[in-house]
């Protein structure tokens, strides 16, 4: 199963191919982690919006992704933007739903001490909802890596690399070996992104809504 | 100076306050309180205009507050919440100078007054400020609270039902401190409650609301001798009584359920009574009810001979008194004289009810903590 040589002779196409899947999951996470969370401020200032918007976006995210794609090529082409529109799209619900729910759970009493103190939306949002909602926001971008990961695989579909040509051309050509080189970097890159964001989870988090405190 | 002026508010037709009219001086403590849904909660929340009213005017020291900054009318007021509402994400320090930092001052000021503050109510600032809330416990959450509101030296102070959440003892420490803390700043306060005894200790004033009216508006003192109406007094309750404990009567401290016979009663008979009803004595009565001795389980167990009437087994001995006697007579007799019981007379000399320790004890109970305690 496992042929060393063959490693070797396509380490460097790998390396290449590594980094583009890498390059597009951070770029398509974060473009759509910033839309989601302007989105989620807006949509927590007004909960009747929230409550039509959310559902659909929702059955947006349940077009397959190779469908969409497969849209996108017909009208921009056969271009990298065409894969980071379409995983940013993909990218964002996670973090919307998460990000949404944690600030629309901050306790409304917080928010009208606030308010009594004398702070006005934009202080109550940076200096309490938002740091109130962190943790859950982080837990939705989590998922949204994790999920990109695999779909950037789509990329290779319309030609523009990423570990996915290593899985397309084994499948194409019956070389298992193509498609062991391809996903398990892919699962490496889901495990190490995912661990990096806790990491980071713990670091963000306020100290005073720390678990162990 | 708090003016309310003709202030009205009503939430979807429903009117929740009507053509409120009163003035709060500067550096009084006043207590708005009422039965739920009285408006007090909305009288308060008006001053800092978390709420808004529908008509009138509020002034503050004669400026209408509805011409002022927003922020700088609500960064001049204190203001605290029974749900305490300290940032979980942010220090005690942090907390304490939320409104200096709104405020803009520097940061060795804050340090200072966060230090000072936290002095005042035994929280030394080395052990506390760097702390979270969470690491405190709910007294010392609500004493952060207080802090925060007067951090930036507001001459007014707002309080929702600040202690509410809290158990009675840490409650009690609370008021004592805030007392303490108003008249020494003399900051002008307005605190509402629904806990009379509360009101009692320590306002300055009570204003009683009851659906969106003052109903009467006094220092405790006088409304407790002057209650102006029915539910005012209902509130006052137990507060009334023991105001006027000098003028209780024995009619307030007997027992009223007693043990009555005739003598024609037979003595088994008159055992199985007391068993029944758990006492070791009678009042003997005649047909009309008028007073006649006492018979004690220790004389029919003497002398009493099973078949013949408990007549030879009465006692005259039992003191007496009337009704509108006053109750200290009363324990002055039971702790002067050998009997443990006294028995109380109409004017009628008909026996109405009996005084032992036992129903001083229960009358006590319910004057000082209510019914619901007996």
């Amino acid at each position: 199963m496992f042929d060393l040589d063959m490693w070797i002779r396509y380490l460097p196409r790998l390396i290449n191919a590594i980094m583009t899947h890498f390059m597009y999951v951070i770029v398509s996470v974060s473009i759509g982690s910033i839309i989601a969370i302007v989105l989620a401020i807006l949509l927590s200032r007004s909960k009747k919006m929230a409550k039509y918007l959310i559902p659909i976006l929702g059955i947006f995210q349940t077009i397959p992704g190779i469908v969409f794609i497969g849209v996108l090529f017909i009208y921009i082409g056969m271009t990298p933007y065409t894969v980071i529109i379409a995983l940013s799209i993909y990218a964002i619900l996670p973090v919307l739903k998460n990000a949404y729910t944690g600030i629309i759970n901050v306790d409304e009493s917080l928010i009208e001490a606030g308010r009594g103190c004398g702070m006005n939306q934009w202080i109550i949002l940076f200096r309490i909802e938002l740091p109130m909602a962190i943790n859950s926001i982080i837990t939705g971008i989590r998922m949204s890596t994790i999920y990109t990961v695999s779909w950037a695989v789509l990329a290779a579909m319309i030609g523009q690399g990423g570990l996915g040509e290593f899985i397309y051309i084994g499948i194409n050509s019956n070389m298992k070996q193509f498609i062991v080189m391809g996903s398990i970097p892919a699962a490496l890159m889901a495990i190490g992104l995912g661990m990096l964001i806790d990491k980071l989870q713990t670091i963000l988090t306020p100290r005073g809504l720390r678990r162990e405190t | 100076m708090i003016e309310f002026q003709h202030i009205s508010k009503s939430y979807h037709g429903q009117s929740i306050i009507n053509d409120l009219n009163f003035t709060i001086q500067d550096g009084e403590f006043i207590v708005l309180i009422g039965p739920s849904g009285c408006g007090k909660t909305t009288t308060l929340k008006m001053i800092n205009r978390l709420i808004s009213m529908n008509d009138g005017k509020i002034l503050l020291d004669g400026e209408d507050i509805t011409q002022k900054d927003l922020t700088s009318l609500r960064t001049g007021i204190g203001y605290v919440i029974q749900q305490i509402g300290l940032f979980p994400n942010m220090t005690v320090e942090q907390n304490i100078c939320v409104v200096p930092k709104l405020l803009k001052w520097d940061k060795n000021k804050m340090k200072d007054r966060a230090r000072e503050l936290l002095n005042m109510v035994n929280l030394p600032y080395e052990d506390y400020a760097h702390k979270y809330p969470n690491q405190l416990s709910g007294g010392q959450q609500q004493r952060v609270g207080v802090l925060r509101a007067l951090a930036a030296y507001p001459p007014i102070l707002l309080m929702d039902e600040p202690f509410g959440a809290l158990d009675p003892i840490t409650r009690d420490i609370l008021q004592d401190e805030l007392k303490a803390l108003q008249q020494k700043l003399n900051i002008t306060t307005v605190f509402v409650t629904h806990d009379m005894e509360e009101a009692i200790k320590l306002a300055d004033k009570i204003v009683f609301m009851d659906k969106g009216d003052i109903v009467q508006m006094a220092s405790p003192e006088e409304m407790l001798k002057k209650p102006s109406s029915d539910i005012v007094r209902q509130f006052l309750g137990k507060h009334t009584q023991s105001a006027n404990h000098v003028e209780l009567t024995c009619a307030e401290i007997m027992k009223t359920n007693v043990l009555k016979v005739e003598p024609s009663r037979k003595v088994l008979e008159s055992i199985e009574l007391m068993r029944s009803r758990g006492t070791d004595s009678v009042v003997v009565v005649s047909k009309q009810n008028k007073y006649l001795g006492v018979v004690r389980i220790t004389d029919i167990h003497k002398k009493g001979v099973p078949g013949q009437s408990i007549e030879n087994l009465i006692t005259h001995d039992i003191p007496t008194l009337f009704e509108t006697d006053h109750a200290k007579t009363a324990m002055d007799a039971l702790q002067n004289h050998t009997s443990d019981l006294i028995v109380v007379l109409n004017s009628n000399e008909q026996v109405t009810g009996i005084i032992t320790k036992g129903s001083i004890a229960r009358s006590l109970t319910t004057t000082l903590w209510g019914e619901d305690h007996v």
